[in-house]
């Protein structure tokens, strides 16, 4: 199975959200980096069917899915940005519901209902309305429902939001299972999301993708240029301010170890590092504003 | 396609702020029609005193059954002379017309009254002669007569300023033509009220449009859109359940506002006049060629239909709007402006096609829309007009949502 993004474009009035992106997508899971902005919600929303693109196309296998329509949403499950729900619902009504909108007959629908909100620790509120649920509860319960229907291709943007650390590793579990020759994109601005569970990493910047491949192969980018040094810890907040600094960390004694992406010897006694996702992820946005514009 | 309509009803049903408007315009009506009762008053033609409340109902239903009866042309003559009678002798009796119906049976006795101001108040006297005295010289049978009261109607426009055509004069009096000649007469209380509170339905209708306002565009409001529509059945079986849905609950809804409309009529003025023409209920002058029966399930029918013409907007609007706010404030923008619009002579007949203001003169007034030579009378147009926005708005509404576009 090939999704293909051919130079797929959205404009919404005079700005460019995805410019011209092109990309053959093959199944394991790829992480989609980008700053907030950056254009990552707006493909997924392409690549679900939710949005039509104002350039370009998407094909699956050589097929353009706009042509594909109820044979490709068949395929994807979703899990949208600011995932809505009915406050008036169970966990299991609502379950039971996309269950019915993807195709499953009421005793199907209902097993794997129960199913995905065992996988998702959710089964014993699953008669809880939808609207006394926690934020991690409720993410869940999105996680869960595009599940449901074991898709293909499954669309997740920003899944992690709201989860506690325990609630992370059990969703990174998750997909790493269900992963197995199936496409799951997954966006995030969190680098530890993708860190541990994709094959492929896509960075995205206004709009583009900037960089791409294993996260071996995207570290490696960033190799030399990430730094440490120890200093004084009332000189290291200062010193932090006027470079690109990963990190500040404070010892007992008094000192602090600082952390520094830079293309050069940042000062005397730093040296170079093993750099990590994080690393590159701000070497690649340390022009940008929180938008992902430089 | 079963389960998809049981959760969009469900959803349907959620709607606080809709489930509140409908139940509170079945209870307003309740209320309206409770004090209407408590309120009525009339003289009673058995004592001359005046009675209150369930006592006024009881005689003005023992006046209005004592003029049961074919009205053909020796009963009219013989109402005509009754009423000529009472009218003379009240001329001769020097100082009787300042006197209050109290004072003149305390000074006259009951006979008298009932010889006198009993004939010249009682509405069915009124109404008898008044007709006959439309054709000059007075007419001798009551068919001439409503045809000269139609006529003179006619020549004087609608409300006095939308002149009739050729062709609306002809539709008319084609059906008055069609009446069925001599009228019968008699009680038709239960039917009678049920029929006058139709044009609340029209409060129904803005009631059901607050309801059914998130149907689309909650799905946007909540951001869930974006979750059902990548589905496999969210771009094209998912519209069709939620408009199935929604007018399944209009359905629901309809039936159980008209069932109490009429039960709680009928219960308190009982069950009598059903098959009376419908002449008897809005006066002597109403062309339609109905009973008292057809009528009620006509306007049934034909509120229906334009409660479902006003979904379909509401459906449109959904389908098209992010916000629910505008959805449910411009049915009921329609809904208001019609009935101020009827204050307002030269847009009358604009107004009256707008749901309160159009089934409240539906089979009641003579308003009609012309063509060149092709009229229709108000509940046509009414029922024309609701019909295509319903055929016209429901696939825009289904194609508007499967089309939405979650940017």
């Amino acid at each position: 199975m090939e999704l293909t993004l051919d130079r797929l474009t959205k404009q919404f009035g005079a700005r460019i959200a995805v410019d011209r992106v092109s990309v053959t997508l093959t199944p394991g899971v790829i992480g989609l980096l980008g700053a907030n902005g950056a254009g990552k919600t707006t493909l997924m929303r392409m690549v679900c069917d939710v949005l039509r693109p104002t350039g370009g196309q998407i094909l699956l296998d050589g097929s353009d899915v706009a042509d594909m329509g109820v044979e490709y949403r068949s395929l994807l499950g979703y899990l949208p940005q600011d995932f809505g729900y009915y406050p008036d619902f169970t966990a299991l009504d609502f379950m039971l519901y996309m269950a019915t909108l993807k195709g499953f007959g009421k005793r199907d629908g209902r097993e794997r209902s129960m199913q995905l909100l065992e996988e998702v620790g959710l089964v014993d509120d699953a008669r809880r309305k939808v609207k006394t649920y926690s934020g991690g509860m409720k993410q869940r319960l999105g996680i869960a429902q595009a599940m449901i229907n074991d898709p293909q291709i499954l669309v997740l943007d920003e899944p992690t939001a709201g989860l506690d650390p325990k609630e992370r590793v059990r969703f990174r579990n998750l997909i790493a299972s269900f992963a197995q020759d199936k496409i799951v994109i997954l966006s995030t601005h969190i680098v530890s999301d993708v860190e541990f569970i994709a094959n492929r990493i896509l960075v995205m910047r206004q709009g583009s993708f900037v960089m791409g491949g294993s996260l071996e192969q995207l570290v490696a980018r960033a190799a030399g240029k990430v730094w440490e040094f120890h200093t004084d810890a009332r000189r290291a907040d200062a010193m932090a301010a006027c470079m690109s600094a990963a990190n500040v960390r404070h010892a007992s004694d008094g000192s602090a170890v600082v952390r520094v992406i830079a293309g050069e010897r940042p000062t005397e006694g730093a040296v170079t590092v093993e750099p990590t996702l994080e690393d590159l992820y701000l070497l690649v946005f340390s022009d940008a504003t929180t938008d992902g514009r430089a | 396609m079963g389960t998809l309509v049981r959760f969009e009803l469900k959803k349907i049903l959620s709607n606080k702020a809709g489930m509140v408007a409908c139940a509170l315009v079945l209870v307003m009506l309740v209320a309206v029609a409770t004090l209407n009762l408590l309120t009525m008053d009339t003289v009673d033609g058995a004592t001359g005193n005046l009675v209150h409340g369930f006592e006024a109902q009881q005689a003005y239903r023992q006046m209005q059954e004592s003029h049961a009866g074919t009205l053909d042309n020796s009963r009219t003559a013989e109402d005509v002379a009754a009423f000529d009678h009472a009218d003379q002798l009240s001329k001769d009796t020097r100082g009787l017309s300042g006197l209050s119906s109290q004072e003149i049976t305390e000074r006259y006795g009951l006979p008298f009254w009932q010889e006198t101001r009993g004939i010249l108040e009682d509405s069915y006297y009124r109404e008898v002669v008044g007709t006959l005295d439309s054709a000059s010289p007075r007419a001798t049978s009551l068919e001439g007569g409503v045809k000269a009261r139609v006529d003179g109607l006619l020549e004087s426009g609608f409300w006095g300023y939308h002149p009739y055509t050729d062709a609306e004069k002809a539709y008319w009096r084609s059906l008055v033509d069609d009446i069925a000649w001599p009228l019968e007469w008699g009680y038709d209380g239960g039917w009678h009220y049920a029929l006058t509170w139709k044009g609340f339905s029209g409060l129904a209708i803005v009631a059901l449009c607050v309801a059914l306002s998130g149907v689309f565009a909650g799905e946007y409001r909540d951001r869930t859109v974006a979750v059902v529509l990548p589905t496999r059945r969210g771009k094209k079986a998912l519209p069709i359940a939620k408009t199935i849905a929604a007018f399944l609950f209009t359905t629901g809804y309809w039936c159980v506002l008209a069932t109490a409309i009429i039960a709680m009529h009928v219960g308190i003025y009982g069950t009598a006049g059903w098959g009376m023409p419908l002449q008897v209920t809005f006066g002597l002058d109403n062309p339609y060629p109905l009973t008292v029966g057809q009528a009620v399930v006509a306007s049934c029918g034909l509120g229906y239909l334009v409660a479902l013409g006003m979904v379909a907007l509401t459906l449109l609007l959904s389908s098209r709007l992010r916000s629910t706010m505008p959805v449910a404030v411009i049915p009921m923008v329609i809904v208001f402006l019609g009935i101020i619009g009827l204050f307002s002579t030269p847009l009358a007949k604009i107004a009256l096609l707008t749901p309160f203001s159009g089934l409240s003169y539906a089979f009641d007034a003579m308003v009609s829309y012309a063509i060149g030579p092709f009229v229709v009378g108000l509940p046509m147009a009414l029922a024309a007009l609701y019909g295509i926005m319903l055929v016209a708005f429901v696939p825009f509404a289904v194609h508007s949502f499967g089309k939405h576009q979650v940017a």
